[in-house]
């Protein structure tokens, strides 16, 4: 009884999360899928420029640049997720983000294949995220938005930068 | 309703400005917040905000009366404001003025000006909830009354902590010279008006305390009460614990944990009364002082316009108007303004527009880079302010160092008004506090001592700020017995810091005192010697992109000369090109740089890894081999080897090439990459890139690892 009152919560509350995850998202390609970022994290999106590498630096991390007096830390997003790397084109974007570390709020940048467009998703189109198996990481994904048949995954940019620290 | 005496002889410094006695002021603007209520009629949007603000006028007004009998009716007052029910604040507003009416003369009136005529009338204890168990609530009124503005709480600190600052330089300078009695004055005059705007906001414990020390410092400048040690005391005691309340408030109202002052303050404030008592029974005879100039001055004129008599001393703008920004704006402006920079250079070195070659052009493009370098040297010069106020702070450091060791001091200070990055000048406080302090204690002998070897009785410490070779150079010169380098080199040895069989020169053997742990002081006292400071304040300095450097004498003495950057914003650097990077390094680290030549390189196993340079050997580091780049030039004939030195030691670093000196505006990576040795920070070069700022002291300090790790 005690559980299935549980299981009722539990679906309650995925209800109520896949609710507060509608919104305006920027959708982007990369590695052959599609993914979304909430809007408003979104500061800017620029196209690929020099990036000065940074010395012992992790492997996603490309290195700074010159956000117009302001030097920023650029992330490849692909690396950063295990897929292969790809030669930038003129289509490589760096989307750059405002991300929550543990005590403020900092200034990304993060390269993506190419910026798709941005979509009102409804609360309709979300599901939670789906369970992969143990092998499957699926901290950084909020949600599964499906439009058209076509599976969009919803990131948390703060899962994946934030929390620790640095990015050391 | 009669006005009292004392409301009418007075120059209120009531919550809003004015010089109108408090009781009419009260009077307009409950008529006025009848009127908007009248007019509101059932309370509509227009009479609420009016009324509102009426009612916040007399929540202010009623609180400068400040009388224990009056808190609960206030506090209903501003309850029933903030909530729009206007009759209960009238209602509530009714009982203030019953209580006002009852005790209207007797009530203390924090607003009154102490001087007037009391010549018998022992001072009346202005508050008698001074004594009330309840500490911790009247902490929590003061809080609650800067809560409600944060910027009228900003400004009232600020403003608070400059009086304090103006008027502990001006004490010191009484002491040193007492019979001006023109300072006494510009110590009264910031107290009362301190006292005034607490009293104004409603932050009593503060206005008690100025209170009470202003009615002693009035005592004394009528002259019937003499300005001796003990009233300086008093009124440093009363700078330190002020400034303690406005900074606890400060850090209560951004929601931290606040200290418990109120012993202290109760404590001082019994010490004042004292000397206040003492006055009748004329335990200090009242010096000769020339009354009359303090008394000519009405205290009102005196609330109003501080500043012109204030300058005098304090040269603080000499009347030039100032504006306080907040520092991020002043970031930002830099930011933009350095971006501005790297537009015109690349406008200036646009392909297209140097084949134009046209003459009116250039012209056009040189004013351009006029206006934007005198734009750039401007927006930096704003980060800038004196040092004065620092070396004042060191003034009343050895003042009172002085008085607890019993060794008399000379102070001769200069350069005040050098100016200092902002940052810099508030982070060289404590290193600076350390220093002097050693300098007390460890540099200058006793009198005793000193009248043995000859010397002054008194001791000679200077403290001086000037600018040299780009830098700021402050020293600290005393003519004390100079470092021992004997005892320093045992200590050391003794410590295992030194092997037994280096070498070491004599300014290597100074830079020992440096060290964690290390103090050769035979005993700790009070003051110094605990082993901890001088290596605090080299990470201080190091922090600060500065250096410290030593010369001492024995028997005649020490200077310290700390040299730091002009500012924190621009480092001047060597631009410095590895395969396709390029890195900034500052030159302050740079002794040289140079093409070797294949008889100065010592290879092992075919590899470089020395480089005689006269005669010294410096070991080389690859640049490219410390950051996994791959390196144009691989013979080390064709690179160029930039000679940096840390802390004594030498490191070559083997690059590419030199690609030119730049001033550069530094940036911080962030704290996404944390602390890395090696890397300063960015710089955005010349043509809008991100160049990396290399940081000496971590790569020599790689070296000194991984040679001990080899060894």
């Amino acid at each position: 009884m005690s559980v299935s009152i549980a299981t009722l919560d539990l679906e309650a509350t995925a209800k109520h999360e896949t609710a507060a995850l509608a919104g305006k998202y920027l959708t982007f390609a990369l590695a052959g899928e599609e993914y979304g970022l909430p809007v408003l994290k979104v500061r800017e999106i620029i196209k690929i420029l020099d990036i000065t590498a940074v010395p012992q630096a992790p492997h996603h991390v490309k290195g700074v640049i010159n956000l117009r007096g302001k030097v920023i830390p650029v992330v490849d997003l692909r690396l950063k997720f295990g897929f292969p790397s790809q030669a930038y084109d003129e289509r490589t974007c760096i989307i750059v983000v405002e991300v929550a570390l543990q005590t403020s709020k900092v200034m990304m940048g993060v390269v993506v294949d190419a910026v798709s467009e941005v979509l009102t998703i409804t609360a309709d189109e979300i599901e939670a995220t789906p369970d992969f198996g143990e092998h499957v990481n699926t901290e950084f994904m909020k949600g599964v938005a499906k439009i058209k048949g076509r599976v969009k995954f919803l990131l948390d940019l703060d899962r994946i930068f934030g929390g620790v620290a640095s990015l050391l | 309703m009669a006005k009292t005496p004392k409301a009418r002889a007075g120059s209120p410094a009531t919550p809003v400005t004015g010089d109108t006695p408090p009781r009419e002021r009260i009077d307009a603007t409950l008529n006025r917040l009848l009127c908007d209520i009248a007019i509101g009629g059932e309370p509509v949007d227009g009479g609420i905000a009016h009324a509102a603000s009426a009612v916040a006028e007399l929540v202010a007004l009623v609180r400068g009366l400040a009388s224990p009998a009056l808190e609960p009716p206030i506090a209903a007052i501003a309850a029933a404001g903030c909530t729009g029910q206007f009759e209960q604040a009238l209602t509530a507003f009714s009982e203030v003025w019953n209580v006002w009416t009852v005790h209207g003369d007797t009530t203390p009136e924090p607003v009154n000006p102490v001087n007037v005529d009391r010549p018998a009338d022992p001072p009346a204890a202005p508050a008698p909830a001074a004594d009330t168990p309840a500490a911790q609530s009247r902490v929590d009124d003061d809080v609650a009354a800067l809560q409600g503005d944060p910027e009228l709480a900003a400004m009232f600190i600020g403003e608070a902590l400059d009086h304090l600052g103006t008027i502990e330089a001006s004490v010191l300078q009484l002491e040193a010279s007492p019979d001006d009695s023109k300072l006494l004055n510009d110590i009264f005059r910031p107290f009362h008006t301190v006292k005034g705007n607490a009293g104004a906001l409603g932050v009593t414990r503060v206005q008690e305390l100025a209170h009470k020390v202003e009615n002693l410092l009035d005592l004394c400048r009528s002259g019937r009460h003499a300005f001796g040690p003990a009233e300086t005391d008093a009124a440093l005691e009363a700078v330190d614990v002020l400034s303690a309340l406005v900074t606890d408030l400060q850090a209560r109202l951004n929601g931290q944990p606040g200290t418990d002052l109120e012993p202290k303050r109760l404590a001082l404030m019994d010490v004042v009364q004292r000397l206040v008592d003492g006055t009748g029974a004329s335990t200090a005879p009242p010096v000769e002082r020339p009354a009359a100039p303090a008394l000519q001055e009405a205290p009102s004129a005196a609330d109003q316009a501080p500043k012109p008599n204030q300058t005098k001393h304090t040269d603080d703008g000499a009347g030039q108007a100032s504006v306080k920004v907040d520092t991020r704006k002043l970031d930002n402006l830099v930011d933009m303004v350095g971006e501005l920079v790297i537009a015109q250079a690349i406008l200036q070195e646009d392909p297209s527009l140097l084949k134009a070659a046209d003459e009116r052009l250039t012209r056009n493009l040189a004013q351009l880079k006029r206006i934007t370098s005198d734009l750039q040297k401007n927006a930096m010069s704003m980060r800038m302010v004196p040092i004065r106020q620092t070396f004042q702070k060191m003034a009343r450091l050895v003042r009172d160092l002085s008085k607890k060791s019993g060794k008399s001091v000379d102070l001769v200070l200069s350069g005040e008004d050098t100016e200092l990055d902002r940052r810099v000048v508030e982070d060289i406080n404590d290193p600076l506090m350390h220093m002097v302090r050693n300098s007390m204690d460890h540099g200058l002998e006793d009198t005793a001592r000193r009248t043995q070897t000859g010397k002054r009785p008194e001791g000679r410490l200077a403290l001086s700020a000037y600018h040299q070779g780009g830098n700021i150079v402050i020293a600290i010169e005393d003519d004390g017995a100079g470092l021992n380098t004997e005892r320093i080199l045992a200590k050391a040895m003794s410590q295992g810091l030194v092997q037994p069989d280096e070498m070491l020169s004599p300014a290597e053997i100074h830079q020992m005192i440096f060290k964690p742990g290390f103090s050769t002081a035979e005993k700790v006292t009070e003051i110094s010697g605990r082993g901890v400071g001088m290596d605090v304040v080299r990470r201080n300095i190091d922090a600060l992109r500065g250096r410290i450097e030593i010369q001492s004498t024995a028997g005649q003495g020490t200077t310290f000369l700390i040299k730091l950057p002009l500012t924190l914003a621009i480092l001047d650097g060597l631009l410095l090109g590895v395969g396709n990077q390029r890195f900034v390094m500052p030159t302050f680290a740079v002794r040289e740089s140079l093409r070797p030549m294949p008889e100065q390189v010592h290879t092992v196993k075919g590899h470089p890894c020395m480089i005689q340079v006269r005669d010294r050997l410096v070991p080389l580091i690859r640049l490219s081999d410390l950051y996994g780049i791959e390196a144009r030039e691989t013979d080390i004939c064709r690179s160029t080897v930039v000679v940096i030195e840390d802390d004594g030691r030498q490191v070559g670093l083997v690059v590419d090439r030199l690609l030119g000196k730049q001033e550069v505006v530094i940036k911080s990576l962030g704290e996404t990459f944390g602390q890395m040795a090696g890397v300063a920070g960015g710089a955005i070069l010349g043509d809008g890139r991100v160049g990396l700022i290399l940081d000496a002291h971590g790569i020599v300090g790689r070296t000194r690892g991984d040679g001990a790790r080899a060894a």
